[in-house]
């Protein structure tokens, strides 16, 4: 082959050419299309995955829904024992309960009065304990008839604080004085819509 | 002198090998040619498909993004009311029975001891980062006869392991145990004695970081 012939110069051109449109074709559509490719691979990859998990999920709807409405029941049940403020006042709602407990029981009480507010989470919790202090004079059985009556009422009501001093010249009546506490919300206005849709109804 | 005349002109030389060299350049050009277009038409078609693949996983998610969401709503709103039913239940299961206390009381105080005082004090504190009751009942009173000593260890004893105590007190202790001043009986004594129950926790939910949404 002759070096210097035409025919061999336009062949060496020609394949010059054609590596150099090899190689832009290479570098600005083949290897941008390997990695769109590569890219597109690895998102459906991962998609397909996030479906399996979204799918896995939405099939245990019925089971959630199942729970959440037992769940809201039970605490629709419940709520109906958690005392509301009556224009910002637990007291005298609560004195009413404790006076209607005592109702033909012979415990004289002489006074209801606030104890504190206990909060049971630092974090924000849903609920705090609403505490107030009963004095009174009654025997001991009768103090018991009392606690029995307070507790066995309201499932959520706790006996607590309970001081009884025996008197010398009264030895069937003692001097009593016990703390009442109540659950109550922290917040009245947060608690679930559901029940302030129930008190509305 | 031998002279050497070619008259074969240089298109009618032939090789001396079976397989043209002409042909080999040809066929191996061709070939070339052919894988990289073979090659490029697999890239482009497998890109294709895999943005087709893509975009149909894209809106498969996007339609089945607004249920997923409703029901991660639903499942977060029913972990907030298990923990409302779970605080709620534990604040009326660790409540002391103070009904059946205050009458077990009565049936093991010996008929020779009287109590002529008793105080409960229940506090809510922190114990290992959960709230918690924490009850203690002083008992005091006074015990006549000779065995007021027996008498007191007896109740103190009652009140560890008698029901309904021995499911609420942990710890009961005489803590004080004297000959009662100014009184007229001389086999009278005075105790003091002190119960701790059994720390009662109630519910803390757990906070659980919420996984990063993309």
């Amino acid at each position: 082959m002759n070096i210097k012939s035409k025919k061999f110069q336009h062949a060496v051109l020609a394949v010059i050419a054609g590596c150099g449109l090899f190689f832009l074709a290479l570098y600005f559509f083949i290897l941008p299309a390997i990695s769109s490719w590569k890219e597109n691979s690895a998102k459906v990859t991962e998609t397909q995955k996030k479906l399996s998990e979204m799918r896995q999920m939405v099939q245990t709807r019925p089971v959630i829904q199942k729970q959440f409405e037992i769940c809201q029941a039970a605490i629709k049940t419940m709520a109906g024992n958690i005392p509301l403020p009556v224009l910002g006042n637990y007291l005298l709602g609560m004195e009413e309960y404790i006076r209607r407990c005592a109702g033909d029981i012979g415990f004289n009480i002489v006074s209801v009065a606030d104890n504190d507010v206990v909060e049971i989470s630092s974090e924000g919790g849903l609920f705090k304990i609403y505490r107030v202090r009963v004095q009174g004079r009654a025997g001991f059985n009768d103090f018991l008839r009392l606690v029995t009556s307070i507790q066995g009422n309201n499932p959520l009501v706790s006996i607590s604080g309970i001081n009884i001093i025996a008197r010398g010249d009264n030895p069937s009546a003692h001097e009593l004085s016990f703390v009442v506490a109540w659950l109550v919300w922290s917040e009245p206005a947060r608690r679930p819509a559901f029940l302030m849709e129930d008190k509305k109804n | 002198m031998n002279l050497h005349v070619n008259l074969i002109v240089d298109s009618e030389v032939r090789n001396s090998s079976r397989v043209s060299r002409n042909f080999l350049v040809k066929a191996t050009v061709t070939s070339a040619a052919v894988l990289a277009l073979v090659f490029v038409v697999v890239v482009f078609v497998g890109s294709h498909f895999a943005r087709q693949a893509m975009l149909f996983s894209e809106q498969e998610r996007k339609q089945l993004d607004p249920v997923f969401r409703s029901v991660s709503d639903l499942r977060r709103q029913l972990a907030e009311l298990q923990d409302m039913t779970n605080a709620i239940t534990v604040w009326s299961r660790t409540r002391p029975d103070w009904p059946s206390l205050l009458a077990g009381l009565q049936s093991v105080v010996p008929a020779n001891i009287q109590l002529t005082r008793m105080t409960v004090n229940e506090n809510i504190n922190q114990v290992d980062n959960t709230p918690a009751r924490v009850v203690t009942l002083y008992i005091q009173g006074r015990a006549a006869g000779e065995h007021a000593d027996r008498d007191v260890q007896e109740l103190e004893k009652s009140l560890k392991e008698k029901p309904p105590f021995n499911g609420f007190v942990e710890h009961a202790e005489v803590k004080q145990f004297e000959a009662a001043k100014n009184e007229a009986q001389e086999n009278l004594r005075v105790f003091d004695l002190e119960c701790r129950f059994k720390i009662l926790k109630l519910f803390q939910p757990v906070k659980v970081r919420p996984k990063d949404s993309k």
